[in-house]
Order: structure tokens, then sequence, then C-alpha cells
């Protein structure tokens, strides 16, 4: 029944993925005709929320078909290149950030190894959500960082948002590790694991050292 | 540790002057896409909307990008099945960027274990900005593997594996690329140590498939058959989508006799991807099997692509048509023929639909119109001085057998000089003795025999008289008109080698020796591939004191 349960779920994500596919293609469509000449800021802004609606129903049907395979969620390890991957998330969040006046800086610790293995498709998911919630909270810019914390890799996605992990204002207030988004990049980090040092990946939120927003840190056995 | 910043991809590139093909089924999707690439200032774009119409495009003219959806026909093939097909008779230009665009995440396991992968895939949907940045990607890494790629192109994997080394350094971004074509170029020269070292070193982290299925390839290498098979079940089990997996697997067990399992495992290969080569591979191995219903099946949907696929050669008509002759349907039989004349009109095809034709009239009792077939067969072949291969051999001993016709000896004679294979010469020896001829066929096989150790006698006296140009001269002849008969390239190899050692290096010599024995690699007779592992070793040790590797 559970079963049952969690394929019609999924089968409902997947219609929902592909109608908001449809509601992107005719943004964009509309984008091009000369009378939204005026509106394009306005159509950024519904792209973007059309865009993450399907981004996080890819997430959850990605989840879903990797749990298919046997029990729990298949990781598939694979040989990274930290350069490229790094590249990848400065391009992508660049595109995130159209029509925003938030800056980004990637930056790499020089000392890093060229490669690093780990499952790159879910990392992305979960780094998604950290630069998503980052520019929500952002007020003029993010960083990504990529080092070592220890024998783990850690891609930290920073901000200089305001009251990140204080009460007041009420309003204001950020969430700490609270959110459904970052339980699930935890989950997908969490899958994990080298079985030479015994470490796993996690998602940990905390203050950040250098722009005092929030730190989304993903961190990779 | 000092932190470094990336610079963003460039966005004001255009891409004015590139052509591309756009594969895609979806209308919707087409016009966005067109629209998209209208933005980016390209306006040569061609559109299919069907693989095989893909597939024309692609043979007729070069394209710079090839944007093609992977989930293209719901009932035929998919962009992957399109892109190995076309990498795999190299229709696609090494130079075409191809890009798979997809709203499967499985594809990401498709792409990770492909032989012949895109150069990059973009998950639908995506923004111009996604598209304008995995373009300039491609064309980037492209760019940096063109040296690698070339060097590979030319055979010269030494110059490849320097290409490698000085490509990591200055293109990091593509490291894993570099260091994956690297294990596999140390496969290829028998590096095996050297690609041992790479696997490992990416295995004592993760068991990461590619990493795992290059040890399996080291293992099948150095002749660990049993490990190697190990290995690549328990890929297969922890990734079913790895499909090069099956592909090796079916040939370690193939090399081991087992061709039941092969033929099974290849089955479970394409009840996950409809690749033309793995359905022709069981077809063949399902006829060999005696298991006529599957190779019928198999060998009829791969033949629905003759003329179309570059894949589909006539002994795959002359396949189909014994299976159907076999399985007593022999009007279907003469229908395959006619239909493989029409698809591939030439003159090997002429030959090999004659051939069969004239066993099929020979066996149902029409002795007139098969004799005619048969004359005009073998007018064909003394006229074009065309060699029978021997997959046609048993059909027009066949025929000869049944007609009795007077040149069978010497027909008999030429194969088994020839073809040095046991199975065919089993074969044929068979065929004889149902016709009650078996003194006949040890009479053509000691002439055989006779004719092939005259040469090679000839080859070696002159060689051991120290006059290696007459020897060499002899058996290069012999072997260019004998191509199947490995006994003599074995021979020439030797010769090769003796006077490498004994007169002095000459690169002629070392690449002819080389060049054989590439083609000797696939041998399955135990006996041969262990004289070719010496002749290997010493050549090796030849080209290492002149400070060359094995380029093959």
């Amino acid at each position: 029944m559970a079963q049952l349960m969690h394929t019609l779920l999924a089968a409902a994500v997947h219609e929902n993925k592909n109608l908001m596919q449809e509601v992107l293609g005719a943004i964009d469509a509309l984008a091009e005709h000369p009378e939204a000449a005026g509106l394009q800021d306005e159509i950024i802004a519904l792209r973007r929320l059309a865009k993450r609606l399907v981004d996080g129903s890819l997430e959850v049907l990605a989840i879903y078909n990797r749990g298919q395979d046997g029990d729990g969620l298949k990781v598939n390890y694979n040989t990274v290149t930290l350069k490229d991957f790094m590249q990848e998330v400065l391009d992508e969040t660049v595109d995130m950030l159209r029509g925003r006046a938030l800056s980004v800086q990637v930056l790499m610790d020089d000392s890093l190894p060229a490669y690093w293995i780990f499952d790159a498709g879910l990392v992305m998911l979960a780094l998604r959500n950290g630069i998503e919630n980052a520019i929500e909270f952002a007020q003029s810019q993010l960083q990504v960082i990529c080092s070592l914390d220890g024998e783990r890799l850690c891609i930290s996605v920073e901000d200089d948002g305001l009251y990140f992990g204080k009460a007041p204002p009420e309003k204001l207030a950020r969430p700490v590790a609270t959110g459904l988004g970052v339980k699930l990049a935890d989950k997908l980090l969490r899958s994990h694991h080298d079985d030479v040092s015994g470490r796993w990946g996690e998602v940990q939120l905390t203050a950040s050292t250098r722009l005092g927003g929030a730190a989304f840190r993903c961190l990779l056995p | 540790m000092a932190l470094q910043p990336l610079t963003p991809t460039s966005s004001v590139q255009t891409f004015e002057n590139m052509s591309v093909l756009m594969v895609e089924d979806n209308m919707g999707m087409r016009g966005t896409i067109k629209a998209m690439l209208n933005g980016f200032g390209i306006t040569k774009i061609e559109i299919a909307q069907r693989a095989a119409e893909a597939r024309k495009k692609i043979a007729t003219r070069q394209f710079d990008l090839v944007l093609c959806d992977y989930m293209l026909d719901m009932d035929g093939m998919t962009g992957q099945e399109l892109l190995e097909e076309a990498r795999l008779t190299k229709v696609l230009p090494p130079e075409t960027i191809f890009i798979m665009t997809t709203a499967e995440r499985v594809y990401e396991k498709v792409v990770a274990a492909a032989e012949y992968g895109p150069d990059d895939y973009i998950i639908k949907p995506f923004s111009p900005d996604v598209l304008r940045m995995r373009l300039l990607r491609a064309i980037e890494r492209k760019q940096s593997l063109a040296e690698v790629n070339k060097c590979i192109g030319k055979r010269d994997l030494d110059a490849a594996v320097g290409a490698c080394d000085s490509g990591m350094k200055q293109n990091p971004r593509f490291v894993v690329d570099y260091l994956r074509i690297k294990a596999e170029v140390f496969l290829q020269q028998e590096r095996n140590d050297d690609a041992q070292m790479i696997y490992e070193d990416i295995l004592k982290h993760k068991a990461v498939p590619w990493a795992r299925f290059g040890m399996a390839q080291v293992l099948k290498s150095t002749e660990q058959l049993e490990q190697a098979e190990a290995e690549l079940k328990e890929l297969i089990a922890e990734n079913p989508l790895f499909l090069r997996a099956y592909d090796s697997l079916a040939k370690v067990q193939r090399e081991q006799g087992n061709f039941t399992e092969a033929q099974q495992t290849l089955q479970k290969a394409a009840d996950r991807s409809n690749s033309i080569a793995r359905v022709l591979e069981i077809g063949e191995l399902a006829k060999q099997n005696g298991d006529l219903v599957t190779a019928e099946i198999m060998l009829t949907k791969a033949l629905s692509r003759a003329g179309i696929s570059e894949i589909v050669k006539p002994s795959h008509v002359l396949d189909l048509a014994s299976v159907k002759s076999e399985m007593g349907k022999d009007e279907e039989a003469l229908s395959v023929l006619v239909q493989g004349k029409r698809a591939m009109p030439g003159a090997s095809m002429g030959l090999t639909a004659t051939v069969v034709e004239a066993r099929i009239y020979a066996e149902k009792g029409n002795h007139e119109h098969a004799r005619k077939m048969l004359d005009q067969a073998l007018e064909q072949i003394q006229n074009e001085t065309m060699s029978i291969s021997s997959e046609l051999a048993p059909e027009v001993i066949k025929a000869c057998l049944i007609l009795d016709h007077p040149q069978t000896m010497s027909l008999a004679q030429m194969i088994l000089e020839q073809h040095s294979d046991d199975a065919l010469r089993a074969i044929i020896e068979n065929l004889f003795a149902r016709h009650g001829k078996t003194h006949a066929f040890a009479s053509a096989s000691e002439e055989a025999l006779k004719a092939v150790t005259q040469i090679n006698n000839n080859g070696v006296q002159a060689a051991s008289r120290g006059d290696f140009i007459t020897a060499v001269g002899l058996l290069t002849d012999a072997y260019s008109r004998m191509p199947g008969n490995m006994r003599v390239g074995v021979n020439l190899c030797k010769i090769l080698i003796a006077s490498l050692e004994r007169e002095g290096f000459a690169a002629q010599y070392a690449a002819q020796a080389e060049e054989i024995l590439a083609r000797l690699a696939t041998v399955q007779d135990t006996e041969i591939r262990q004289q070719v592992q010496v002749i290997k070793h010493k050549l090796n040790q030849i080209l290492k004191q002149q400070g060359q590797l094995w380029r093959n």
C-alpha cells in the first residue's frame, strides 16, 4: 500500500513537472512578445518561480527513481573534476541571479585535489537548495567556497543576509535548519559514505564568518 | 591554502557560423530550442523529427552541433542509440559536438557508462543561458581533447599519452577525461600495469563504475578471465544500465567458450537498448548456438536497417537467409536475398545472394537453375578475384557437393588455403562426409596443406639463409592472398621479428608485424594465441630498445 502511495505521488509530481514545463515554455514565448517589453522584470521573476517548481519536482523524482533501484537512495559515485563542477555552480548561479542586484563569487582552494568522488547530480540538487536560500536572504552578495574541512570536501554557500540564527525581529528571523529543503539536501549528502574513513556527508547550516549571513555547508567524505 | 576565484563563462560569445541539426519529435520543444538558437545568432538549423531522418542527415553532411532528444521514437530508437550507431559507423565526424537533451534523469546513468557518450547532456527544461553555457563548455572540452583524439586517430598512442599528461596540466577542468583516456590508451598498448595503477588509485576511494570496468579490462587482458567475469557481473548487478559491461562480459564468456551465457548476457543488454550492433551480435550468437528462433528474430530486426545502417553487412543477409533455410523457410530465405540485394547493391552482396540462391535451389532439387547460379558465382570469384568469406564458404561447398560440380575440389582447396580456421575446416569436412566424400576432403585438405607448407618452407629457408628480404616478400605475398590464414600470418611475424633481431631495426618491418599481430588479437585458437603472445613480447622488447612503444 505504501509503495502504491509512493508511486501515485511520484506520478502526480511527474504530471505537475510536465505541466510546469509547458508553463515555462509559455513564459518564454510571452517574453518574446513586443507587448511584454515593459514587463521583463516581472517575467524574469515569474520564470524563476516556475523553474524552481520544475527543479523541485525533478529533485523529488530523482530521489524517487533512485529509491526504485533498491532499498534506499542509490548513489551514483563518479569521479568529478572539481574545477568543472564549481564552474557549473558559478554559471548556474549567475543564471539564477539574472535580474537581481546580487553578485556571486565562487572561490576554490588552490591546494584541492583535481577530482573528488561523489554523485554530482545529487550534490548539485543539494547545492541548488542552498543557493536558492542564499539568494532569498542575501543583501548584496553570495560566495560559494570549495575547500577542505579536515578530510572532507566542503562546498559552502554563504550570504550576507541579516538575522541568521537570531530571534528578533520576529518577521525577519531566518530559520535554522528547519526548512524542508535543507533536510532534503542533508538527506542527499548523508547518502554519501566513505567505507575506509567511516565518514558520511552532511549539510551544516551555520553562521557565515566571511559574509555575516548564513553558511550552507555541504560536506562530502 | 589560497582561495582562487573562478570567472563566469562568457555570455557574450555568439555562434553565428555554427550549423546545427536539431533532432526533436516534440513540436513545442522544437520551437523553443529554435528560438534559443536564433537568439545566439545561429540560423543554419536543420530539423529531424525521427531517428531515421536524423541518421540520413548526419550521413550526408557535416554539422558543427547535433542537439538531440534522448526519447526520440517511443517505439524505435533513443538518441543514445542514434549516437552509438553514428559513432560506430564513423558517419559522425569527431569534430561534431553532440549534445543530448532529456527530461529523464535516468539518462545520467546511461551516459556515465556509455562507450559512445555525447559531449554533454542537458536536463529539460533548460533556459537559453544553460544551453549557451553547456555549448561553450562542450566547445572548450572538444578543443582541449582535440590533440589527444588526433593522436589516437593517427594511432600514435605514445603521443596520445603525452597529450593527456600535458592536457591535465593545461586544462585541469577536464582532468578526469584525460585520466580515463590515458588509462584506455594504456590498455590498448597492453601496458596493463600502468592502466591498473590509474584504476586502483580511484578504486581505493570508491567503486566508481568506469574504474571498475577498466579493472575488468585489465583482468581480461591478462587472461584472468574468471576474475574479469566476476567483476563484470558484480558491476552489472550494481549498475544495470552499464551497457558496455554487458558487451564486455559477453566477450569474456565467448572467450571461455560459454556461448549460450554470452547470448543471454547480450539479450539482457538488448532489453535495455536497441543498439543495432548488439542485436546483430545476438543474432549471430543465437545462430551459432542453434537457437534459430532467436536468430531469426534478431537478424530480421537488424536487417530492417540494411542499406540505412553501415553496420549491417551482406554477411548478415547471408546469416538470416541460412537461418530461414534451416527452419525450412526457403521462400522467405530467397526473399531475404532479394531484399538484401536491393538494399545493398554491390559485388559482395551479389555474390552472397547468388551462392545462397544456388544452394537453396540445389537442395530443393532444381539443379538446372542451381547450376546456372553456381557457375555465375564461380565466374565472379575468378574474374573479380574475390575471396570467399568464412561465412560464405560452407554455402558454396554445400551447393558444389549437391550438384557434384567439377570445381568442388579446387574450390575446397582454395578455401582451406585461405582460411586456417579449425571450426570452418570441421564444417567443410562434415559437409564432404555427409556426401560420402571423406577421402575427397582429405585429399583437398592435404593439397591445401602442401601449398601452404610450401610457401612457409620457402620463406623459412630464405630466412635461414639470412635472405630476409626474399622470406618477407614470399610470405607477405602469400598473406595478402590468404589473409584468413592465421598460420601464414604468424610465420610472417616470426620472420619479421627474426629480421629485426638479426639485421637490425627497420621501422617498416616493425609496423608490419604490429599490424598483423593486431589482426590476430581476436583469434580464438589457443595455440595461435600463445604464439601471438610470445611474438608480441619479443616485438615489445625490440620496440623498447628503440625507445618506442607498442602503437596498436
